[in-house]
Protein backbone atom coordinates (compact mmCIF):
# COMPACT_ATOMS: atom_id res chain seq x y z
CA UNK A 1 0.00 0.00 0.00
CA UNK A 2 1.28 3.21 -0.95
CA UNK A 3 2.05 5.44 1.93
CA UNK A 4 0.27 8.57 1.40
CA UNK A 5 0.38 10.23 4.94
CA UNK A 6 3.84 10.04 4.42
CA UNK A 7 3.97 11.81 1.48
CA UNK A 8 1.67 14.49 2.82
CA UNK A 9 3.94 14.77 5.60
CA UNK A 10 6.73 15.71 3.48
CA UNK A 11 4.88 17.97 1.51
CA UNK A 12 3.50 20.18 4.22
CA UNK A 13 7.02 20.72 6.05
CA UNK A 14 7.93 21.62 2.51
CA UNK A 15 5.66 23.71 2.34
CA UNK A 16 5.85 25.60 5.71
CA UNK A 17 9.47 25.72 5.16
CA UNK A 18 9.22 27.34 1.85
CA UNK A 19 6.61 30.13 3.19
CA UNK A 20 9.14 30.62 6.14
CA UNK A 21 11.83 31.52 3.66
CA UNK A 22 9.13 33.68 1.09
CA UNK A 23 7.80 35.44 4.26
CA UNK A 24 11.79 35.88 5.84
CA UNK A 25 13.19 37.28 2.20
CA UNK A 26 9.70 39.45 1.52
CA UNK A 27 9.39 41.34 5.05
CA UNK A 28 13.10 40.80 6.77
CA UNK A 29 15.19 41.49 3.99
CA UNK A 30 12.77 43.18 1.46
CA UNK A 31 11.11 45.73 3.75
CA UNK A 32 7.84 44.61 2.50
CA UNK A 33 5.26 46.68 4.60
CA UNK A 34 2.22 45.05 5.24
CA UNK A 35 0.34 47.75 6.59
CA UNK A 36 0.65 50.57 4.40
CA UNK A 37 -0.57 53.05 6.71
CA UNK A 38 2.45 53.24 8.66
CA UNK A 39 3.76 55.84 6.63
CA UNK A 40 2.77 59.45 5.57
CA UNK A 41 4.32 61.60 2.71
CA UNK A 42 6.19 64.58 1.71
CA UNK A 43 7.57 65.79 -0.92
CA UNK A 44 10.99 68.11 -1.54
CA UNK A 45 12.11 69.76 -4.67
CA UNK A 46 15.90 70.21 -5.25
CA UNK A 47 18.00 72.06 -7.78
CA UNK A 48 20.14 68.58 -8.39
CA UNK A 49 19.17 65.33 -7.20
CA UNK A 50 22.36 63.81 -8.15
CA UNK A 51 23.10 60.29 -7.73
CA UNK A 52 19.87 59.50 -5.35
CA UNK A 53 17.50 56.86 -6.05
CA UNK A 54 13.50 55.40 -5.70
CA UNK A 55 13.68 53.19 -3.01
CA UNK A 56 17.41 55.15 -1.14
CA UNK A 57 16.57 55.87 2.92
CA UNK A 58 15.56 58.96 4.47
CA UNK A 59 17.44 59.68 7.51
CA UNK A 60 17.82 62.32 10.28
CA UNK A 61 20.87 61.92 12.63
CA UNK A 62 22.03 58.83 10.45
CA UNK A 63 18.57 57.04 11.47
CA UNK A 64 16.95 55.75 8.86
CA UNK A 65 12.96 56.85 9.03
CA UNK A 66 11.72 56.59 5.47
CA UNK A 67 11.98 55.77 1.85
CA UNK A 68 12.41 57.74 -0.92
CA UNK A 69 8.96 56.89 -3.22
CA UNK A 70 9.54 58.36 -6.54
CA UNK A 71 11.96 60.81 -8.30
CA UNK A 72 10.41 62.89 -10.89
CA UNK A 73 10.95 66.79 -13.20
CA UNK A 74 8.65 69.75 -12.00
CA UNK A 75 9.35 72.99 -12.63
CA UNK A 76 13.09 71.86 -13.56
CA UNK A 77 13.64 70.95 -10.36
CA UNK A 78 14.09 67.37 -8.76
CA UNK A 79 10.99 66.11 -7.25
CA UNK A 80 11.82 63.80 -4.57
CA UNK A 81 8.61 62.15 -2.69
CA UNK A 82 9.12 60.59 0.74
CA UNK A 83 7.55 58.25 2.80
CA UNK A 84 8.35 59.01 6.05
CA UNK A 85 7.42 56.75 9.47
CA UNK A 86 4.21 58.19 11.10
CA UNK A 87 5.95 58.15 14.65
CA UNK A 88 8.20 60.51 13.19
CA UNK A 89 6.81 64.09 12.91
CA UNK A 90 8.53 66.86 11.22
CA UNK A 91 8.47 70.57 12.07
CA UNK A 92 7.30 72.74 9.20
CA UNK A 93 11.05 74.72 8.70
CA UNK A 94 12.54 71.11 8.20
CA UNK A 95 15.49 70.83 5.79
CA UNK A 96 16.05 68.16 3.63
CA UNK A 97 19.74 67.91 1.75
CA UNK A 98 20.92 65.29 -0.14
CA UNK A 99 23.87 63.73 1.47
CA UNK A 100 26.25 60.27 0.76
CA UNK A 101 27.13 57.63 3.18
CA UNK A 102 31.13 57.71 2.60
CA UNK A 103 33.30 58.51 -0.53
CA UNK A 104 31.57 55.66 -2.83
CA UNK A 105 28.55 54.69 -0.82
CA UNK A 106 24.56 55.81 -1.95
CA UNK A 107 23.36 58.94 -1.77
CA UNK A 108 19.79 59.26 1.09
CA UNK A 109 18.20 61.92 2.15
CA UNK A 110 19.12 63.55 5.12
CA UNK A 111 16.76 65.78 6.97
CA UNK A 112 17.75 68.33 9.78
CA UNK A 113 14.15 69.07 12.02
CA UNK A 114 13.53 72.39 12.51
CA UNK A 115 11.91 74.18 15.77
CA UNK A 116 8.40 75.32 14.38
CA UNK A 117 5.25 74.63 16.44
CA UNK A 118 3.39 73.02 13.29
CA UNK A 119 4.58 69.88 11.91
CA UNK A 120 4.01 68.61 8.46
CA UNK A 121 1.39 67.09 7.52
CA UNK A 122 0.47 64.11 4.49
CA UNK A 123 0.87 65.34 1.19
CA UNK A 124 3.10 68.86 2.21
CA UNK A 125 6.44 70.13 1.20
CA UNK A 126 9.81 70.75 2.37
CA UNK A 127 10.33 74.11 1.72
CA UNK A 128 14.14 74.31 2.42
CA UNK A 129 16.37 72.46 0.80
CA UNK A 130 20.43 71.71 -0.32
CA UNK A 131 21.13 70.23 -3.36
CA UNK A 132 23.50 66.98 -3.65
CA UNK A 133 27.35 67.97 -3.17
CA UNK A 134 28.68 67.42 -6.79
CA UNK A 135 32.00 65.34 -5.61
CA UNK A 136 33.83 65.66 -9.09
CA UNK A 137 33.29 69.72 -8.43
CA UNK A 138 34.98 69.57 -4.85
CA UNK A 139 37.85 67.55 -6.06
CA UNK A 140 38.64 69.25 -8.69
CA UNK A 141 38.50 72.75 -6.68
CA UNK A 142 40.39 71.28 -3.87
CA UNK A 143 42.99 69.89 -6.47
CA UNK A 144 43.51 73.32 -8.09
CA UNK A 145 43.97 74.80 -4.58
CA UNK A 146 41.42 77.29 -4.47
CA UNK A 147 38.74 75.51 -2.46
CA UNK A 148 35.82 77.91 -1.56
CA UNK A 149 36.23 79.89 -4.72
CA UNK A 150 33.70 79.34 -7.39
CA UNK A 151 35.26 76.53 -10.16
CA UNK A 152 37.81 78.19 -13.09
CA UNK A 153 34.83 77.91 -15.39
CA UNK A 154 31.87 79.35 -13.39
CA UNK A 155 31.70 82.39 -14.87
CA UNK A 156 32.07 81.20 -18.84
CA UNK A 157 28.68 80.54 -20.58
CA UNK A 158 28.78 78.35 -23.47
CA UNK B 1 2.00 24.26 -28.42
CA UNK B 2 -0.03 27.25 -27.09
CA UNK B 3 -2.99 25.31 -27.49
CA UNK B 4 -1.99 23.06 -25.19
CA UNK B 5 -0.89 25.32 -22.61
CA UNK B 6 -4.94 26.97 -23.53
CA UNK B 7 -6.18 23.13 -22.73
CA UNK B 8 -4.35 22.42 -19.91
CA UNK B 9 -5.16 26.02 -18.30
CA UNK B 10 -8.93 25.59 -19.40
CA UNK B 11 -8.53 22.68 -17.36
CA UNK B 12 -7.36 23.84 -14.72
CA UNK B 13 -10.51 24.76 -12.54
CA UNK B 14 -12.68 21.55 -14.34
CA UNK B 15 -14.41 19.18 -11.68
CA UNK B 16 -13.12 16.77 -10.23
CA UNK B 17 -10.33 18.76 -8.17
CA UNK B 18 -7.54 15.71 -7.67
CA UNK B 19 -5.74 17.56 -4.73
CA UNK B 20 -4.22 14.27 -4.09
CA UNK B 21 -2.70 14.11 -7.64
CA UNK B 22 -1.31 17.64 -6.97
CA UNK B 23 0.19 16.89 -3.61
CA UNK B 24 2.01 13.70 -5.11
CA UNK B 25 3.06 16.58 -7.81
CA UNK B 26 4.35 19.01 -5.29
CA UNK B 27 6.02 16.41 -3.41
CA UNK B 28 8.05 15.11 -6.80
CA UNK B 29 9.01 18.47 -7.99
CA UNK B 30 9.51 20.45 -5.42
CA UNK B 31 9.81 18.60 -1.90
CA UNK B 32 12.47 16.16 -3.69
CA UNK B 33 14.19 18.86 -5.38
CA UNK B 34 15.04 20.60 -2.22
CA UNK B 35 18.13 19.17 -1.26
CA UNK B 36 19.59 19.38 -4.69
CA UNK B 37 18.64 23.55 -4.63
CA UNK B 38 19.89 23.53 -1.58
CA UNK B 39 23.19 22.33 -2.75
CA UNK B 40 23.41 24.70 -5.40
CA UNK B 41 21.89 27.80 -3.63
CA UNK B 42 25.31 26.89 -1.00
CA UNK B 43 28.07 27.18 -3.88
CA UNK B 44 26.27 29.99 -5.92
CA UNK B 45 26.69 31.91 -2.56
CA UNK B 46 30.26 30.72 -1.91
CA UNK B 47 31.12 31.55 -5.16
CA UNK B 48 29.84 34.31 -5.38
CA UNK B 49 31.27 35.85 -2.24
CA UNK B 50 34.43 34.88 -3.44
CA UNK B 51 34.33 36.54 -7.00
CA UNK B 52 32.54 39.55 -5.47
CA UNK B 53 35.28 39.94 -2.79
CA UNK B 54 38.21 39.65 -5.03
CA UNK B 55 37.06 42.52 -7.19
CA UNK B 56 35.30 44.89 -4.16
CA UNK B 57 38.82 44.50 -2.06
CA UNK B 58 40.41 45.84 -4.23
CA UNK B 59 38.46 49.61 -4.10
CA UNK B 60 38.56 48.48 0.02
CA UNK B 61 34.28 48.07 0.00
CA UNK B 62 34.61 44.27 0.40
CA UNK B 63 31.63 44.99 2.64
CA UNK B 64 29.39 45.21 -0.32
CA UNK B 65 29.96 41.55 -1.16
CA UNK B 66 26.58 40.99 1.28
CA UNK B 67 24.70 43.36 -1.13
CA UNK B 68 26.00 42.21 -4.01
CA UNK B 69 25.33 38.39 -3.24
CA UNK B 70 21.64 39.21 -1.89
CA UNK B 71 21.08 41.27 -4.60
CA UNK B 72 22.21 38.61 -7.56
CA UNK B 73 20.71 35.83 -5.78
CA UNK B 74 17.05 37.17 -5.83
CA UNK B 75 17.22 38.86 -9.09
CA UNK B 76 18.59 36.66 -11.26
CA UNK B 77 20.19 33.53 -10.32
CA UNK B 78 17.90 32.14 -7.49
CA UNK B 79 14.95 31.92 -10.31
CA UNK B 80 17.42 30.78 -13.13
CA UNK B 81 19.00 28.18 -10.79
CA UNK B 82 16.18 26.83 -9.52
CA UNK B 83 14.30 26.73 -12.46
CA UNK B 84 17.03 24.96 -14.12
CA UNK B 85 17.48 22.45 -11.22
CA UNK B 86 14.03 21.35 -11.35
CA UNK B 87 13.84 21.47 -15.22
CA UNK B 88 16.49 18.76 -14.96
CA UNK B 89 15.47 16.74 -11.65
CA UNK B 90 11.74 16.85 -12.24
CA UNK B 91 10.91 18.26 -16.15
CA UNK B 92 13.17 15.07 -17.29
CA UNK B 93 11.17 12.62 -14.87
CA UNK B 94 7.18 14.52 -15.68
CA UNK B 95 8.76 13.72 -19.68
CA UNK B 96 9.98 10.26 -19.30
CA UNK B 97 6.76 9.29 -17.27
CA UNK B 98 4.21 10.82 -19.69
CA UNK B 99 6.25 9.67 -22.71
CA UNK B 100 6.41 6.19 -21.46
CA UNK B 101 2.72 6.35 -21.21
CA UNK B 102 2.06 7.63 -24.40
CA UNK B 103 4.27 5.07 -26.11
CA UNK B 104 2.48 1.94 -24.60
CA UNK B 105 -0.73 3.28 -25.02
CA UNK B 106 -1.74 3.93 -21.32
CA UNK B 107 -2.82 7.64 -22.29
CA UNK B 108 -5.78 5.89 -24.91
CA UNK B 109 -6.64 3.60 -22.11
CA UNK B 110 -7.30 6.56 -20.03
CA UNK B 111 -9.47 7.97 -22.62
CA UNK B 112 -11.23 4.86 -23.14
CA UNK B 113 -12.14 4.74 -19.20
CA UNK B 114 -13.07 8.36 -20.15
CA UNK B 115 -10.59 9.98 -17.70
CA UNK B 116 -9.22 13.21 -19.96
CA UNK B 117 -5.60 12.51 -19.97
CA UNK B 118 -4.89 16.46 -19.87
CA UNK B 119 -6.97 16.82 -16.61
CA UNK B 120 -5.17 13.70 -15.41
CA UNK B 121 -1.85 14.08 -15.91
CA UNK B 122 -0.81 17.75 -16.91
CA UNK B 123 -2.84 19.77 -14.28
CA UNK B 124 -1.93 18.31 -11.31
CA UNK B 125 1.53 19.17 -12.48
CA UNK B 126 1.19 22.29 -13.51
CA UNK B 127 0.21 22.79 -10.12
CA UNK B 128 2.70 21.49 -8.41
CA UNK B 129 5.26 23.35 -10.76
CA UNK B 130 3.42 26.67 -10.30
CA UNK B 131 3.56 25.68 -6.24
CA UNK B 132 6.73 24.55 -5.54
CA UNK B 133 8.92 26.96 -7.91
CA UNK B 134 8.72 30.27 -5.94
CA UNK B 135 9.03 28.21 -2.98
CA UNK B 136 12.55 26.59 -3.98
CA UNK B 137 13.48 30.45 -5.29
CA UNK B 138 13.11 31.87 -1.71
CA UNK B 139 14.60 28.71 -0.31
CA UNK B 140 17.51 29.10 -2.84
CA UNK B 141 18.03 32.64 -2.13
CA UNK B 142 18.19 32.63 1.55
CA UNK B 143 20.65 29.51 1.72
CA UNK B 144 22.95 31.51 -0.95
CA UNK B 145 23.11 34.38 1.17
CA UNK B 146 23.74 32.72 4.45
CA UNK B 147 26.75 30.52 2.54
CA UNK B 148 28.27 33.94 1.86
CA UNK B 149 27.26 35.12 5.06
CA UNK B 150 29.13 31.98 6.81
CA UNK B 151 31.77 32.17 4.55
CA UNK B 152 32.69 35.87 4.63
CA UNK B 153 32.08 36.13 7.93
CA UNK B 154 34.85 32.85 8.76
CA UNK B 155 37.05 32.86 5.98
CA UNK B 156 37.10 36.65 4.58
CA UNK B 157 37.30 37.86 7.81
CA UNK B 158 34.17 40.29 7.28
CA UNK B 159 32.26 42.20 9.70
CA UNK B 160 28.53 40.10 10.29
CA UNK B 161 26.45 43.07 10.96
CA UNK B 162 27.62 45.57 8.28
CA UNK B 163 26.87 42.35 5.94
CA UNK B 164 23.24 41.77 7.13
CA UNK B 165 22.80 45.62 6.63
CA UNK B 166 24.01 46.16 3.54
CA UNK B 167 21.84 42.64 2.56
CA UNK B 168 18.96 44.91 4.19
CA UNK B 169 19.54 47.94 3.01
CA UNK B 170 20.03 46.75 -0.91
CA UNK B 171 17.53 44.20 -1.47
CA UNK B 172 14.05 46.18 -1.92
CA UNK B 173 10.67 44.39 -2.29
CA UNK B 174 10.85 45.00 -5.81
CA UNK B 175 13.87 43.11 -5.86
CA UNK B 176 12.28 40.15 -4.19
CA UNK B 177 8.99 40.34 -6.13
CA UNK B 178 11.02 40.00 -9.68
CA UNK B 179 12.29 37.03 -8.28
CA UNK B 180 9.10 35.86 -7.60
CA UNK B 181 7.59 36.85 -10.93
CA UNK B 182 10.12 35.03 -12.68
CA UNK B 183 9.40 31.74 -10.66
CA UNK B 184 6.26 31.79 -11.54
CA UNK B 185 6.87 32.25 -15.03
CA UNK B 186 9.24 29.84 -14.74
CA UNK B 187 7.01 27.50 -12.78
CA UNK B 188 4.50 27.59 -15.78
CA UNK B 189 7.17 26.71 -18.25
CA UNK B 190 8.62 24.31 -17.08
CA UNK B 191 5.33 22.13 -16.48
CA UNK B 192 3.99 23.20 -19.99
CA UNK B 193 7.36 22.15 -21.79
CA UNK B 194 7.60 18.57 -19.79
CA UNK B 195 4.22 17.60 -20.28
CA UNK B 196 3.68 19.01 -23.33
CA UNK B 197 6.91 16.76 -25.09
CA UNK B 198 5.34 13.85 -22.92
CA UNK B 199 1.91 13.92 -24.58
CA UNK B 200 3.83 13.88 -28.11
CA UNK B 201 6.49 11.55 -27.37
CA UNK B 202 6.59 8.77 -29.91
CA UNK B 203 8.70 5.58 -31.19
CA UNK B 204 9.13 3.06 -28.04
CA UNK B 205 12.20 3.26 -25.39
CA UNK B 206 13.98 5.86 -27.67
CA UNK B 207 11.23 8.34 -28.67
CA UNK B 208 10.93 8.59 -24.73
CA UNK B 209 14.73 9.39 -24.52
CA UNK B 210 14.23 12.17 -27.10
CA UNK B 211 11.80 13.86 -26.05
CA UNK B 212 13.22 13.86 -22.67
CA UNK B 213 16.30 15.49 -23.52
CA UNK B 214 14.63 17.97 -25.84
CA UNK B 215 12.63 18.67 -22.50
CA UNK B 216 15.05 19.76 -20.54
CA UNK B 217 17.14 21.63 -23.49
CA UNK B 218 14.15 23.30 -24.44
CA UNK B 219 13.43 24.43 -20.78
CA UNK B 220 16.77 25.73 -20.37
CA UNK B 221 16.69 28.05 -23.44
CA UNK B 222 13.40 29.37 -22.88
CA UNK B 223 14.41 30.31 -19.11
CA UNK B 224 17.74 31.53 -20.20
CA UNK B 225 16.27 33.58 -22.73
CA UNK B 226 12.56 34.80 -20.90
CA UNK B 227 15.06 35.55 -17.85
CA UNK B 228 16.72 38.16 -19.77
CA UNK B 229 13.00 39.29 -21.12
CA UNK B 230 11.99 39.61 -17.74
CA UNK B 231 14.47 41.72 -16.42
CA UNK B 232 14.40 44.19 -19.34
CA UNK B 233 10.76 44.35 -19.02
CA UNK B 234 10.74 44.69 -15.63
CA UNK B 235 13.34 46.95 -14.79
CA UNK B 236 13.33 50.45 -15.90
Amino acid sequence: MFDYTKMEIVVGVFVVLGLAALGYLSISIGGLRLRPGETYRVSARFSDVGGLKAHASVKIAGVTIGRVESIRLADYYGQVELAIRRDVPLPKDTIASIATTGLLGDSHVALSPGSAEANLADGDRISHTEPAVNITDLIGRTAFGNAGAPPPDAGVKP
Amino acid sequence: MSLFLGATLRRLPQRPFRPRLAVAAIEMIGARSLGVVMLAATFTGLVLALQGYSVLVRFGSENLVGSLVALSLTRELAPVLAALMVTARAGSAMTATIGNMAVTEQIDALKSLAVDPVHHLAVPRLVGCVVSLPLLTAIFSLTGVAAAYLFGVSVLGLDGRDFMSNVRSSVAWSDVSIGLWKSLIFGVVIAWIATFRGFGTWGGALGVGRATSRTVVDTAIVVLCGDYVVTALLSR
